[in-house]
């Protein structure tokens, strides 16, 4: 389990389909996983050109070790695999979108979590205006899909499906103005 | 996935540190690798991917 995995695993609770899900959870993630990569690479290829054997073996197998699982297996392969197994198509398999993600930043957190919403209400500042512009594009994408769904003719279950998540993602932004609301008061202008 | 970039990895040193590829560029000469060099690589890829949850 990857950071990128993490993250792709976040926005597809969040309700996103696979496909952008895979991509915005590489770009979050990608600046400080290559960074973090690159650093490796430099340490471990030095041991590489110390001229002590066994030092070299280790380094030259770290370093290559760390390369290839950031760049090639993270960026070409985890994609592709995943968008090979189509993770839309295997709900059934254990790949189901739990109802609420217990970790998550706080858009993640606004989107799922009315609880904690409600909760924090009161308190410090759950939600910013980016949530709420986060969760309205959200949604519209997701009124847009299901539009296309009904004019496809498709299943039956589907459609409601994707209605239950609407309704619920209309809640959200409903408990997510009110805390933006609350809040406000709170903060010093 | 591991398993692939740890076995990647150990191929690259066996063909760098046994048959001599590249030996000008690292500058060794052809010749076993330390048993234990396997053992330490994998533990150590796998500590940080699974611990880290990074690589």
């Amino acid at each position: 389990m990857r950071c990128s995995d993490l993250a792709g695993t976040e926005e597809w609770q969040a309700g996103r389909d696979a496909g952008a899900a895979i991509r915005d959870g590489l770009a979050r993630t990608g600046r400080v996983i290559t960074a973090a990569a690159a650093v490796m690479v430099a340490v471990f290829g030095s041991f590489a050109i110390s001229g002590n054997r066994t030092l070299e073996m280790f380094g030259l197998a770290m370093a290559t070790a760390v390369f290839l699982d950031a760049i090639v297996i993270r960026l070409l392969l985890l994609p592709a695999v995943l968008a090979a197994a189509r993770p839309d198509d295997l709900g059934a398999a254990g790949l189901a979108r739990p109802q609420a993600a217990s970790g998550g930043d706080r858009w993640r957190a606004g989107a799922l979590a009315p609880a904690r919403l409600r909760a924090g209400a009161g308190g410090g500042v759950m939600t910013d205006e980016r949530t709420l512009e986060g969760l309205i594009a959200h949604l519209r994408a997701h009124v847009a899909e299901l539009r296309r769904l009904r004019q496809e003719g498709a299943d039956r279950a589907e459609v409601e499906e994707r209605e239950r998540l609407i309704v619920r993602l209309q809640e959200h932004l409903g408990y997510a103005v009110r805390d933006v609301v609350t809040t406000r008061r709170n903060v010093p202008a | 996935m591991n398993l692939l970039s740890i076995g990647a990895a150990l191929g690259v040193v066996q063909a760098v540190f046994e048959r001599g590829w590249l030996g000008g560029l690292f500058g060794v000469q052809s010749g076993p690798i330390d048993a234990f060099i396997p053992v330490l690589v994998f533990a150590i890829v796998f500590g940080l991917s699974m611990d880290y949850e990074v690589f």
